[in-house]
């Protein structure tokens, strides 16, 4: 367990030794920021009484504003989490030193949780960072806490998904670049299954469904 | 303390070591000479664990590396050619994360400390970031590395290999202090510098272990030169 930490804290001083923290982080903001202030015209929009169509009724500040600026945080990640995740292995074995680390009295899973690890407590400082706006909202509107809490859930669970899939795939080359683009391709795949499943009849929307995990398995059981 | 036996590895299907075998005793000092792609690195890495071979058993201080990777680990200190440090890291952290990598508590990494700054010279650089170093400076780090836990056997690829004078005198007198106490295997190139260090020798070439013996040239009939002018022409 200590090892695993150890490698983790230096998973975090090598992102944040680095410009990439200096980069990463506020374009991560700049994006949070971009999605939330179009959520929140979109909002304005439809609650404004002027506008005659709209039944201002049941918009509410929780399903118009903050679920949808969570919706937009979820593709943030799509693209932000390979390029967290791409080094992590891949620079390491081109650098060589992964032949140093795993010469070391070390497991590798161990390796690999501690890495894991690391990169997923990058994305969920990231994760934390965006509740800037989303406790801004809390304090000045009339939030419905349990939704905006599974939501967070939600996010939670996809950004341990993406975590898991990144780092993955950064132990199957040395190339980093290579490493980001499995990852945005598994990412992007998962999304045309869903859109497939979504705008495809029957029988092919069930196929659809189970088709991507029966992929996913396919791959990981090779691997 | 090291065994090798009918030890064969093969990168997909270029059969990169052949029927190796080698029994290094304990305290010795034994140098593995070869030419370039000869096979020393890759003999290296199997005995370092990260390399598992195709055929035969590799064993260290008594553990089976390939049966128990983990406790042959503990045995053995690293010193890869090129030293792939962290370079956002300082000395400092990097010895701590070394440290707990190979299990050492906190007290004994404080215990030993001194120790690793006093042999390998680290006093004016254990603040600096490893990135700002000379590769001299960062040569030594690596072989701070390789002894933190006070390995038994201890691996030294290529050495001195990009290092001004001074500094390869260093490392020899280091290497030549430990003589006794720990069993070292060095690769290199540079035969008279096997000579001068190592007690024993072992040439290879093309995967092959062509000549195990004595370094000193009495022992063979042959003077230096003429061992290295054998050596340059293949025939050892």
């Amino acid at each position: 367990m200590k090892k695993i930490f150890v490698l983790m804290t230096k998973e975090w001083k090598l992102f944040f030794y680095t410009p990439f923290a200096l980069v990463i982080v506020p374009l991560f903001l700049v994006l949070c920021g971009t999605y939330y202030y179009s959520s929140l015209d979109r909002y304005l929009n439809l609650t404004d009484p002027n506008q005659t169509l709209k039944a201002v009724s049941t918009v509410n500040i929780t399903t118009h504003l903050i679920i949808p600026f969570l919706q937009n945080l979820l593709n943030i990640f799509i693209f932000i989490t390979p390029i967290i995740t791409m080094r992590s292995f891949s620079e390491e074995k081109k650098l060589g030193s992964y032949d140093l680390l795993i010469s070391y009295p070390i497991h590798p899973l161990e390796i690999f949780l501690g890495k894991f690890f690391g990169t997923l407590t990058l994305s969920l400082g990231l994760l934390l960072m965006s509740f800037i706006f989303v406790g801004f909202t809390i304090l000045k509107g009339d939030v419905f806490i349990p939704q905006v809490a599974s939501a967070y859930l939600g996010l939670f669970l996809f950004i341990l998904f993406y975590n898991a899939v990144g780092v993955f795939a950064s132990l199957l080359t040395e190339n980093q670049i290579v490493a980001a683009l499995i990852g945005y391709g598994v990412f992007f795949s998962t999304i045309l299954f869903q859109w497939l499943a979504y705008v495809s009849g029957a029988p092919w929307d069930q196929f659809f469904q189970t088709f991507f995990s029966f992929l996913i398995s396919r791959v990981l059981g090779r691997a | 303390m090291i065994q090798l036996q009918q030890l064969n590895h093969f990168y997909g299907h270029f059969h990169s070591l052949h029927d190796i075998n080698i029994d290094i005793p304990k305290g010795s000092i034994t140098g593995l000479i070869g030419p370039n792609g000869a096979g020393k690195s890759t003999l290296m890495k199997i005995l370092a664990g990260f390399l598992v071979p195709s055929q035969g058993i590799v064993t260290v201080a008594g553990i089976p590396v390939q049966k128990r990777p983990l406790e042959a680990r503990k045995k053995v200190g690293y010193m890869p050619e090129t030293p792939a440090l962290y370079r956002e890291l300082r000395v400092e952290e990097y010895l701590d994360f070394v440290s707990t990598l190979k299990g050492l508590s906190q007290e004994e990494t404080q215990k030993e400390r001194p120790y690793l700054i006093d042999c390998c010279g680290l006093e004016k650089i254990l603040k600096k970031l490893i990135g700002g170093l000379s590769k001299g400076n960062r040569q030594r780090v690596a072989l701070a590395q390789a002894l933190i836990g006070s390995p038994e056997v201890i691996l030294l690829d290529e050495p001195t290999s990009a290092l001004d004078p001074a500094q390869v005198m260093d490392i020899r007198n280091f290497i030549k202090g430990i003589a006794g106490q720990k069993t070292v295997l060095m690769s290199s190139h540079i035969l008279s510098e096997i000579a001068q260090i190592c007690d024993r020798i072992v040439f290879i070439r093309d995967g092959r272990v062509v000549f195990l013996s004595d370094p000193k040239a009495d022992a063979l009939g042959l003077s230096q030169t003429q061992l290295e002018a054998l050596f340059e022409k293949g025939i050892l």
